[in-house]
């Protein structure tokens, strides 16, 4: 196994960056669904949300590092009996995920930074993450429309990945056990891949 | 009959310190209070409030001032502040319906200006508090218009994450607009 992707697999780097952006996201999902629906007043509730978006601004940094890392080091190409129809659905529902592991974040970056309340964000209680402070500038008044704007943009988007997950997912267990390609093998550590693509 | 006597004399030489009783007129009367909050400052209004005053600028240690003030009667123009501000990690408003505020020391500055030194008691804390205030009094009408700083974390109002001098700063400004009548 190599640090870098090769025609047959991914390597270290890329297997990494996708297992630990998967835990996140689904961990943050599961918190997300949880703690919208708790009343203001329950004690939990500003541990839950400090963690989410500690959870959340990860994922955006492990997914710039991803996306950078994926545009100088190639992954390996998609099977070669894969249908024109299928391959378009291959690549843009990884292009979807891409853009959603990127835009779910900045979009709850922006609506904490749009917040009239003004709360800081603590980094898992390390530091301080800073506002975006075009938005955290602006006066409630303005922040009000921008804040509903961000939020509504934020659950859209938060909803396209619950379902386009579990899609990701049963794509990956059809290549595994239908079509008995390596497609999943090769994002898994420890595996064997056959030579060609 | 005797008794009888001695009581009107006892409540006649009492009588006084009442003539200078005013009563508030809550329609043109205001309380409320600024602090400021992110970078701008956040203004509300108590609604309901009674105050039992007597003053008499020619009579001041006899002056006393009792102001109750309904805390779930607290509005601003953000109503989910608002929710924020009465539940537990702020006023409490369950818990401790009322604030309660007696300045019974009160003194002349220059001109129409006064000091008031009282007590203000919120969520079962007593602190002392000083109000500045001026009055105009004409004929049998006054008003009095004065300001008070208060330190929100002295009362325990923001607890947990709101407890922090950011967004919400500690030194809150009460404002206070009485318009009252003499009897």
């Amino acid at each position: 196994m190599t640090t870098a992707n090769s025609r047959t697999r991914y390597g270290t780097v890329a297997m990494t960056l996708h297992w630990l952006i998967a835990a996140l996201v689904i961990t943050n999902i599961c918190l997300g669904l949880y703690f919208s629906d708790l009343p203001r007043s329950d004690p939990n509730l500003f541990m839950l949300v400090q963690t989410h978006k500690s959870i959340g601004l990860t994922v955006l940094v492990l997914s710039l590092l991803r996306l950078g890392w994926r545009l100088v080091n190639p992954v390996p190409p998609l099977p070669a009996g894969m249908s024109a129809p299928m391959r378009f659905l291959a690549h843009a529902s990884h292009f979807l995920l891409y853009f959603l592991i990127i835009a779910i974040p900045l979009s709850g970056w922006a609506l904490v930074s749009a917040s009239k309340l003004g709360l800081p964000t603590m980094y898992f209680g390390l530091f301080q993450w800073p506002n975006i402070s075009l938005l955290s500038d602006l006066t409630r008044e303005q922040k009000g429309p921008l804040h509903e704007l961000f939020d509504n943009t934020h659950v859209i988007l938060a909803w396209s990945a619950i379902v386009l997950v579990p899609i990701h997912i049963a794509a990956a267990l059809y290549h595994q056990f239908w079509r008995r390609d390596d497609v999943l093998k090769r994002m898994l550590p420890g595996t064997q891949v056959s030579g060609t693509p | 009959m005797k008794l009888f006597i001695s009581a009107i004399t006892v409540f006649l030489a009492a009588t006084p310190a009442c003539a200078a009783h005013w009563n508030v007129d809550y329609a043109h009367s205001k309380l409320g209070f600024t602090v400021q909050w992110a970078n701008e400052p956040f203004t509300a209004t108590f609604k309901t409030w009674k105050a039992a005053i007597d003053f008499d600028p020619a009579d001041l240690t006899h002056a006393r001032a009792d102001v109750t003030i309904n805390i779930a009667s607290e509005a601003s123009d953000e109503s989910d502040f608002d929710s924020g501000l009465q539940g537990a990690e702020g006023f409490a408003a369950t818990q401790f319906s009322t604030a309660h505020f007696v300045a019974t020391k009160f003194r002349q500055g220059s001109g129409n200006s006064y000091t008031a030194n009282g007590t203000l008691t919120l969520k079962s804390i007593s602190k002392p508090v000083t109000l500045a205030f001026t009055l105009d009094i004409n004929a049998k009408t006054a008003h009095m218009v004065g300001t008070a700083h208060v330190i929100r974390t002295d009362y325990g109002v923001g607890r947990g994450e709101w407890a922090a001098p950011t967004p919400v700063a500690h030194d809150v400004k009460v404002d206070i607009d009485i318009t009252a009548a003499q009897n």
